[in-house]
């Protein structure tokens, strides 16, 4: 098979080429940046419309199914939650530790930045969030986020002039050293994905039970801060050896989120 | 209309499905790959010159949402633009629905393959990423089933309308 090719064509050919590979390589120069801001600024529209098909479509589905199969289990969530508080008002050490996690930001000082979230999405079981604050605002990689009520969300994987990624803490691979409350023994807790954590390292013979919560030590430049993360979802623990290890599900719930804060440091 | 835009308008489009639906719509972990699905129809009805600048174009823009490395996406698309020109060849009489419906599946899965590989191994070098072998299976089987009923439902629908249309 013989075919004609025009100059015009192979000239096409070598400039789409050219431009291929300075785009494939950019990510070695500054034009790297450059780049994914213009992507950025081309699908900006298309998300925020996004954004709001969303906002819209999930105000349909609440008008139109108050008595679905996601209320009731909302309801049943926030009576959970409202007899965990109970129970966490007579344990006087534990519900202080709970309310400095939940109002870190005026008792720790803590600098927050917010940011409006722009997509939520996954790939290949990585969860990730799109927020529309970059470089420009501060946002730096591996700055951790959190949601509006301290719940640890995940880190800044990835930032640009106008643009940051956030991987979702319970990505695969992903590890935190966790204390476990109430009864306050450390231990890890590595990312299954799913929204799940396998947590290992916990001590023979601990008092593990299924409803205790994870807090995220995370190290800072002064002293280290602890993050609400997960809750123990394993009625007993498994394993033989000297340490067990237990399953937990992240308390953040990522896709439901419009707006997180970043923690920009003390 | 320029051919262009039209591409444009209709990939727009289903890149606003997929940001705002997609993830409720997942096979194994892995999201439903409308997007490429559409590329796909796209390439197999446009030359190799015009697939180079869809790359470019829907590549720069695929990047800038994505975690994968920087040009990988831009790497898929011009691979399956010379993939493309292999199976219209390979495949020679692509004016049959069902030949069409198996290189669009092909496509799809080598796109899917690929980001699943460089999620693997771009995430294992940065030690971000673990995957359990059981784990990698499943996302591969879902990636198998999105290739094979993505082109099917397209190609299935096209069929049907002009049949009905004669």
């Amino acid at each position: 098979m013989i075919m004609k090719i025009s100059k015009g064509t192979i000239v096409k050919f070598v400039a789409g080429m050219a431009v291929i590979l300075l785009i494939v390589f950019s990510r070695l120069t500054s034009t790297g940046l450059l780049m994914r801001d213009i992507g950025f600024w081309l699908v900006k529209p298309l998300l925020y419309a996004g954004v709001v098909l969303r906002q819209e479509s999930a105000l349909l589905y609440f008008n139109n199914t108050t008595s679905s199969e996601f209320t009731k289990n909302l309801i049943e969530e926030n009576q959970g939650l409202k007899s965990r508080l109970y129970n966490a008002e007579k344990i006087g050490e534990e519900v202080g530790r709970l309310k400095k996690a939940l109002k870190f930001e005026e008792e720790r000082g803590m600098n927050l930045e917010g940011a409006r979230v722009l997509l939520h999405t996954q790939e290949f079981g990585r969860e990730f969030l799109l927020i529309d604050k970059g470089i420009k605002d501060g946002v730096r990689e591996h700055q951790i986020v959190v949601d509006s009520h301290a719940l640890l969300v995940g880190m800044v994987r990835e930032a640009t002039h106008y643009e940051a990624k956030i991987e979702i803490a319970s990505n695969v691979g992903i590890t935190y050293e966790v204390e476990i409350t109430p009864i306050g023994v450390r231990a890890v807790a590595r990312g299954m994905g799913g929204r799940t954590f396998l947590v290992e390292l916990i001590p023979q013979e601990t008092p593990v039970r299924r409803g205790d919560l994870l807090g995220a030590v995370i190290p800072q430049k002064v002293k280290k801060i602890s993050l609400p993360l997960g809750e123990i979802i394993t009625k007993e623990l498994e394993g033989n050896g000297g340490f067990r290890y237990a399953r937990a599900v992240l308390l953040a719930k990522p896709e439901l989120l419009s707006e997180i804060f970043i923690i920009q440091g003390e | 209309m320029n051919k262009f835009f039209f591409v444009i308008i209709t990939i727009a489009a289903a890149f606003i499905f997929e940001i705002s639906f997609g993830r409720f719509i997942t096979i194994f972990e892995v999201s439903l790959p409308f997007v490429i699905g559409l590329i796909v129809f796209w390439y197999w009805r446009t030359l190799l010159p015009a697939r180079f600048s869809m790359a470019a174009f829907f590549g720069l823009a695929l990047e800038s949402i994505s975690l994968q490395p920087f040009g990988i996406y831009f790497l898929i698309l011009v691979s399956l633009a010379f993939i493309t020109d292999f199976l219209k060849f390979f495949f020679s009489n692509t004016k049959s629905y069902l030949t069409q419906a198996v290189a669009a599946a092909l496509s799809i899965f080598f796109v899917l393959i690929f980001l699943f590989l460089s999620n693997f191994f771009f995430g294992a070098a940065a030690g971000s990423i673990n995957l359990d072998i059981s784990h990698s299976f499943l996302m591969l089987a879902g990636a198998l089933i999105w290739s094979l009923l993505l082109p099917i439902s397209i190609f299935s629908v096209q069929f049907i309308s002009l049949r009905m249309l004669k």
